[in-house]
């Protein structure tokens, strides 16, 4: 029997008490961890999947919509943009590398992507069965789109028109899953990745021969493509335009139209191997380009060209994420006041428990003098209590908080834009509990004051 | 003429009051190792606060107080704390067993605060000694008057201190109970050889001690 099992013994003379004040506790603690954890793992989201990308170009619109479209992949897109009008900002001095990305399709909620195999590699995307795709309609999907859905190699399956599951299906172009990548904790994870013509071909833009394409080339200009590309590729530009206007409304788009031109483009491509280059080009239209600077100055100058000289939108990820987590901080400064009352109502009914305790355990507090113990003890020995009290307050508040997380991340599954998990440490936590354990040591100072003032003569003549 | 080492407790020239008046003095008292002493006097005369002071709980205007040739008087307080908890036993007149511990817990903390390493083999024997081995586990108040100062004897002198104070220990039992808390007091002091001091009012005690000391004929 030591002073710290003495101070769980006389908490333990008061349940009730006790149970109340760790539970104000943790219910204050567990508030305020749950916000911490979710604007960590909001963040850290946003920071690891805008990777290295520096600016999102893409159609006239919201220029926060046209980020979490094309880089978070959890808005819907702002538009399409022609590939040829792209490619003078992918050329431009100012830039390292673009990436095209073509959006649209989903499957099961999980988004089809056409691009590269550059955008595979800002992502570190590593396979773990397969290949990446080259030819038309060939497929590799993300870590948690093979778990949610049970794809595996070699199964095929029809992508389904709009972002939210509620458009038509593809059935006339399946799609064939040729690799699945290893988990990645970033967005690559939920996305199916395909090349730019499987995109382009399913909307019905062109069915060439698959070895005409040149999929891994498509951030740069392809040969005979340049002569034809400005003059053609706007009306394939019209044509994913009115797609994506469509998804905005009701995802409902029919596609009549698209087959008037497929039957068009398949006649040309009975032609020669010149003029299935002129149509496929015809097609070319991306729905966002994602940039890479090739010098700092860039961040200044290239946006504001990109927004004065063209058609095209650019918006910076690292500005708009800013602005979007301001936006967000607001809302959480009220929830975290909110339980910064919480959290002060336990402080100080922990406070009042131990000045009531006090109260009535004056005699023991003498008795013990009697016994041998310092007044430095005494003093501890109520210091103990409030810390006891406070730690597990704290330590109930945290498993609730991350165990609550976990349930719910468990309940909701992989299909989530931004995936959260309980077991995770923000290390806005640390602060947490550093300034609980203070609070509840500060609430217990007057009550073990006293403990260390007492009069002991005068306690037993009294008692 | 005692040997200083059979010395339990040596008074000299002490003097304590609350005010310019002294409340209590004595010029000269020594009690050996094992020997009993009754202290008396009616109300006010200062029984209370010589119990006080005798275990370092308030310290004297003038004088010196000697346990175990160690002058308690020259003593930091937090060292008389130390020294309170090895050398002295006190028994109250109101139990105060610590209410959150058992009975058991009560003595295993009386040895740590006499920084003595808890020996609960010893406190079982002593308990059973006392004939509440069976109440170890239990809380104080779970107890009857009589066990719980069975417990409180046994708490007081767990560390085998050399002195051990009485407070009025049998003003709330009833005779035969009174009767048998002295009587095991006067068995442990032979049988660990502490000196004895009861403050008391109680002549059954009174008359079972090996000398009084009457406080009113000191003042």
């Amino acid at each position: 029997m030591n002073l710290l099992q003495l101070s769980l013994s006389n908490l333990s003379l008061s349940p009730l008490s006790t149970a109340v004040n760790i539970l104000l506790l943790s219910l204050g603690t567990g508030s305020i961890a749950i916000l911490l954890i979710a604007t960590h793992l909001l963040s850290a989201a946003l920071i690891r999947d805008a990777a290295d990308i520096d600016l999102v170009v893409g159609a006239k619109g919201s220029p926060l919509q046209l980020v979490l479209s094309g880089l978070y992949h959890a808005d819907i897109p702002t538009g399409n943009i022609r590939l040829s009008e792209a490619r003078t900002w992918m050329e431009h001095p100012m830039v390292e590398s673009a990436i095209p990305l073509s959006l649209g399709d989903s499957h099961k909620g999980f988004r089809i992507v056409g691009t590269n195999e550059d955008y595979v590699d800002i992502y570190d995307g590593q396979l773990a069965e397969g290949k990446l795709p080259s030819n038309l309609l060939e497929i590799a999907i993300g870590s948690s789109v093979s778990k949610a859905t049970g794809l595996s190699l070699g199964a095929t399956f029809a992508g389904q028109h709009g972002l939210d599951g509620a458009g038509h299906a593809h059935d006339e172009d399946s799609y064939t899953v040729v690799g699945i990548f290893e988990a990645s904790d970033t967005v690559l994870d939920r996305l199916l990745i395909t090349t730019l013509e499987s995109v382009w071909l399913v909307h019905g833009e062109s069915r060439p021969n698959s070895e005409t394409y040149d999929t891994t080339q498509t951030n740069r200009p392809r040969e005979n493509e340049d002569v034809h590309a400005d003059a053609e590729a706007e009306a394939s530009e019209a044509m994913l335009d009115d797609h994506h206007e469509n998804e905005h409304v009701k995802h409902q788009h029919e596609h009549e139209h698209e087959d008037e031109h497929e039957d068009e483009l398949i006649s040309e491509y009975d032609g020669d191997r010149e003029r299935q280059t002129t149509a496929y080009a015809e097609a070319q239209a991306i729905t966002v380009l994602l940039i890479k600077y090739a010098t700092p100055i860039a961040a200044i100058t290239l946006p504001r060209k990109i927004n004065d000289e063209s058609a095209l939108q650019a918006a910076s990820p690292a500005y708009e994420i800013t602005r979007l987590l301001q936006v967000i901080g607001i809302g959480i400064g009220w929830l975290q006041a909110f339980a910064a009352i919480l959290v002060a109502s336990a402080v100080l009914s922990i406070f009042a428990a131990l000045y009531a305790s006090l109260k009535a355990r004056r005699n023991d507090l003498a008795v013990l003098r009697c016994l041998g113990a310092t007044r430095s003890e005494l003093f501890m020995l109520l210091l103990f209590e409030g810390v006891i009290l406070t730690t597990a307050g704290i330590v109930f508040g945290l498993i609730a908080a991350h165990g609550g997380i976990e349930l719910a991340a468990i309940a909701l599954g992989d299909a989530q834009n931004f995936p959260f998990t309980g077991f995770v440490w923000a290390p806005t936590e640390f602060v947490l509990v550093g300034g609980l354990l203070a609070a509840g040591v500060l609430s217990s100072l007057i009550p073990s004051w006293q403990a260390y003032s007492t009069d002991v003569p005068r306690t037993l003549a009294l008692s | 003429m005692p040997s200083v080492s059979n010395i339990a407790l040596k008074i000299s020239d002490l003097a304590f009051g609350y005010s310019k008046k002294p409340l209590l003095e004595i010029d000269e008292l020594q009690i050996q190792k094992g020997e009993h002493l009754a202290v008396i006097g009616p109300s006010g005369c200062g029984k209370t606060t010589f119990m006080h002071l005798v275990a370092g709980l308030l310290r004297p205007q003038a004088g010196t107080i000697e346990i175990q040739g160690c002058d308690i008087t020259r003593l930091k307080e937090w060292e008389m704390d130390r020294f309170r908890g090895r050398s002295i036993g006190v028994v109250f007149q109101r139990l105060h067993l610590l209410s959150a511990i058992s009975v058991l817990n009560n003595l295993l903390l009386a040895q740590r605060l006499a920084r003595m390493a808890p020996d609960k083999k010893k406190a079982m024997t002593l308990l059973d000694r006392l004939g509440i081995a069976g109440q170890a586990h239990a809380l104080p108040a779970m107890l009857s008057q009589g066990q719980a100062q069975r417990a409180a004897i046994a708490r007081a002198v767990i560390h085998s201190p050399s002195l051990v104070i009485g407070d009025e220990p049998t003003s709330a039992l009833d005779n035969s109970s009174a009767a048998d808390a002295i009587q095991l007091i006067k068995e442990l002091s032979e049988s660990v050889g502490f000196a004895l001091l009861i403050v008391t009012h109680d002549e059954r005690v009174r008359s079972s001690m090996d000398r009084v000391l009457d406080l009113e004929s000191q003042t």
